[in-house]
């Protein structure tokens, strides 16, 4: 057990390097997934977005409504009505949204003329879009009642628009004990872990690789009374046992932060995946620890392959808004089908064999992975010793 | 003599493969990852159709208020403009194709309309808006009819059912719209930036006498350490700005990227945080007695976390950050100078622009301060 703890000591002395990244990393993945909880703008219990509507006509009963209408559902903000205030909320996104209702628009809208309201909004954003729709259809349905019912007062209008535009379809969920939102966060959680993972585990392995392969160490190890199968299985015992504390770290940061609703089927299906993964990113980490010698590229290696592989499997931007051309060579990273597991995780209802196959194909996919790499490793180390040995 | 050392250290960081990687590879890297999936959200892709499924059952089948034929004219493949597809099944199938994730979303007409969804994702709230507006408009119709006492011209119900103008007119508040695409382009420029921070660690590695021999052999030359330092920097400063203005160009002009017109004052930033970067990285250098691969690491780690907090993995971190800790935001130095390039893509006047540089000075200065006060008068005994 020699190498096994030569392999310790060299952890023992980069135990600073390796850490930091595991904690700040995970420290990043609980901070964006706390915050994200209050930020998701997809979700269909609308989100409120922060508007500001400035009022350039008189406080007729048709502008009225329309401020009654969006301070509804809506966080209604006043940031000032010059042009360098509403630049500075937008840029700090103090406000998403502000309409101006230009002069005289009342007396226009009543007249058929053509007139529009003026907004500013943040670009290609969801609550712009949500805001143009809601806006649009409160005059049109206003238009609908003067152009059909002369007679009536602007005060009645007024009432059944914001009846009309009050209602909304009965929606229910399928499985209502199921609370998607903290499935959801658990979801991002794991995908933001898996960065966090990915990263410490292929760097504390290169480094540790990386000495113990070194040209004279290997020499001395190589003639000691040991056999070469041994020291292999030693380093692979110190590459499992780095690898699975890490993996326990970020489980356990994720039981803490989620407490008991981890301890659902989802929750423990998703800390399987990252076993899984972690698998995947032990072997990937070993590969390029048997390629790479030069210590300062293992920094650029391990940085590189986290950052890229997480990037394009969906771990920072989801999944569904990748293209299909993305998505296609993400196909061939393990990370890609650790998110699909994830993803496919939440969508169950009813855990039953037909359900969770999906989920199994991710697994069984993520094990072939890691198969695969282990496979190259292994011909990799014997190359490199058939060559030592000409 | 000044010349000499200028030429040789910019020789040598030109042969450093690490600096090259960190700034131009990576980086470049990054970018291209950046244009193929942050990018590619928000361009015009063709919308996929989203599908849905509606209960067979006597309400539906007998339905004369129109949402039957609403459900068909929203779904028609001879429509160009449908966006789902639809499946008229029984109530057990409806369930079987939910829970299998084969259709988002499915409606039962008993009454009034109900909608069973299994997630509260995109496609999810497209189902119910359109629902919504089905209902709505119903309800305005149903109340016109009636408030005209019956004496209603039943052809303009088609004409009410369609009545959908557009009332609104986008204006623009600055030159460029609010864009949350160029903050990660602009966060990664940041990173490049403060990424010189690795060769200003070499820097005191170099001169440092305890840290290096070829250090060893440059503290015997009769040669001012400020000296010395500032014409290593120099060279080094050169390096980084030539490969900064590499990626600068293939984000501008390879992907597109719009930085605004002011492009002297975005050299000016790309200088200034380059500066800002390597002082950073003397500044760590000369504080912590580790090996200069660990300080490689800690710096590369450091960046990293400046780089996520500016928004380059998901720019709604850098407005939540902004909002919850703001102090955070104002000594991140990769955040200033995002922000920085953000305000002259944006702001038609320089106030935030001067705000951001004038942080990044003050930076600087602290990180040189720290730096000399560190390396000043540290002689070594001649044993």
């Amino acid at each position: 057990m020699t190498v096994f703890k030569a392999y310790m000591k060299i952890i023992k002395s980069n135990i600073t390097l390796v850490s930091l990244y595991t904690v700040i990393f995970l420290i990043i993945a609980v901070m964006m997934t706390s915050f994200n909880s209050s930020n998701r703008n997809m979700n269909f219990k609308e989100e409120k977005v922060k508007i500001q509507i400035i009022n350039n006509d008189t406080d007729s009963t048709l502008v009225q409504g329309l401020i009654d209408v969006l301070a509804e559902k809506n966080d209604i903000v006043d940031i000032g009505e010059d042009k360098e205030s509403i630049q500075d909320a937008l840029f700090f996104r103090t406000v998403e949204y502000v309409v101006t209702v230009p002069e005289n628009f009342t007396k226009d809208f009543y007249a058929g003329k053509d007139v529009d309201l003026e907004k500013i909004q943040i670009d290609q954003s969801f609550s712009g879009y949500y805001m143009d729709s809601l806006i649009n259809k409160y005059f049109n349905t206003w238009k609908i009642y003067k152009d059909n019912n002369i007679n009536l007062s602007d005060e009645i209008i007024k009432e059944k628009v914001i009846s009309d535009l009050g209602k909304e379809t009965k929606t229910t969920l399928f499985d209502e004990n199921k609370d998607t939102s903290i499935l959801e966060n658990m979801n991002y959680y794991f995908n933001m872990a898996a960065y966090a993972l990915l990263g410490s585990i292929i760097l504390g392995i290169m480094i540790c690789m990386s000495e113990l392969n070194k040209d004279k160490i290997k020499q001395r190890n190589l003639c000691s009374p040991v056999k070469p199968k041994t020291i292999s299985s030693n380093i692979i015992l110190g590459n499992c046992i780095l690898s699975f504390v890490i993996y326990l770290i970020t489980t356990v940061a994720g039981i803490i932060f989620f407490k008991d609703d981890i301890f659902t089927i989802y929750g423990l299906l998703m800390i399987l995946n990252l076993f899984t993964i972690t698998l995947c990113c032990m072997f990937m980490a070993m590969v390029a620890g048997a390629l790479v010698k030069s210590r300062a590229a293992i920094t650029a290696v391990s940085t590189t392959l986290s950052m890229g592989l997480c990037f394009i499997s969906g771990v920072f931007i989801p999944q569904s808004f990748l293209g299909d051309s993305v998505k296609y060579i993400a196909s061939f990273s393990p990370v890609y089908w650790f998110v699909k597991g994830n993803n496919d995780i939440i969508k169950i209802s009813n855990f039953n064999l037909d359900n969770l196959k999906p989920v199994l194909y991710s697994f069984a996919i993520e094990l072939g992975f890691a198969i695969c790499l282990l496979v190259i490793y292994l011909v990799i180390s014997k190359q490199k010793a058939k060559r030592a040995e000409n | 003599m000044f010349s000499h050392l200028f030429v040789n250290r910019l020789k040598i960081v030109l042969r450093t493969k690490e600096v090259l990687f960190w700034n131009l590879c990576f980086p470049i890297i990054l970018a291209s990852l950046f244009s193929m999936t942050v990018v590619n959200t928000t361009q015009n892709e063709e919308l996929k159709k989203v599908d849905i499924a509606v209960i067979s059952n006597l309400a539906y089948e007998k339905d004369e208020s129109g949402f039957k034929a609403f459900l068909q004219e929203v779904s028609s493949e001879d429509n160009e403009e449908a966006i789902f597809k639809l499946k008229v099944v029984d109530e057990n199938e409806a369930k079987s194709l939910l829970e299998d994730d084969e259709i988002k979303g499915y409606i039962n007409l008993k009454g009034d309309i109900e909608l069973t969804v299994n997630g509260s994702g995109y496609e999810e709230t497209l189902i119910k808006s359109f629902l919504d507006y089905y209902k709505q408009r119903s309800s305005t119709i149903s109340n016109v009819i009636s408030l005209n006492s019956g004496q209603f011209d039943i052809t303009k119900i088609q004409d009410i059912a369609s009545e959908a103008k557009d009332y609104l007119k986008n204006i623009k508040v600055s030159d460029a719209a609010p864009n949350v695409t160029v903050i990660y382009f602009y966060a990664l420029l940041g990173m490049t930036c403060m990424y010189s921070a690795t060769v200003g660690s070499e820097e005191i590695v170099t001169i440092q006498a305890n840290l290096s021999p070829e250090a060893s052999r440059i503290g015997l030359a009769p040669f001012n350490k400020l000296k010395l330092f500032v014409s290593s920097a120099m060279a080094s400063l050169l390096v980084q700005l030539g490969l900064l203005m590499i990626l600068l160009m293939y984000i501008k002009f390879v992907l597109g990227i719009d930085f605004g017109g002011n492009a002297p004052f975005v050299l000016l930033t790309c200088i200034l945080g380059t500066v800002t970067g390597l002082l950073f990285g003397t500044c760590i250098s000369s504080i912590l007695k580790i090996s200069s691969n660990a300080k490689i690491g800690i710096i590369i780690c450091v960046n990293m976390t400046f780089s996520v907090l500016a928004g380059m993995m998901n720019s709604g971190v850098k407005y939540l950050i902004q909002e919850n800790v703001p102090i955070i935001a104002k000594i991140n130095p990769i955040n200033l100078i995002t922000d920085a390039l953000y305000s002259l893509y944006y702001y038609d006047t320089y106030n935030r622009f001067i705000e951001n540089i004038a942080g990044l000075c003050i930076m600087s200065v602290i990180f040189l301060i720290i730096t000399i006060a560190v390396l000043r008068r540290q002689q070594y005994d001649s044993i």
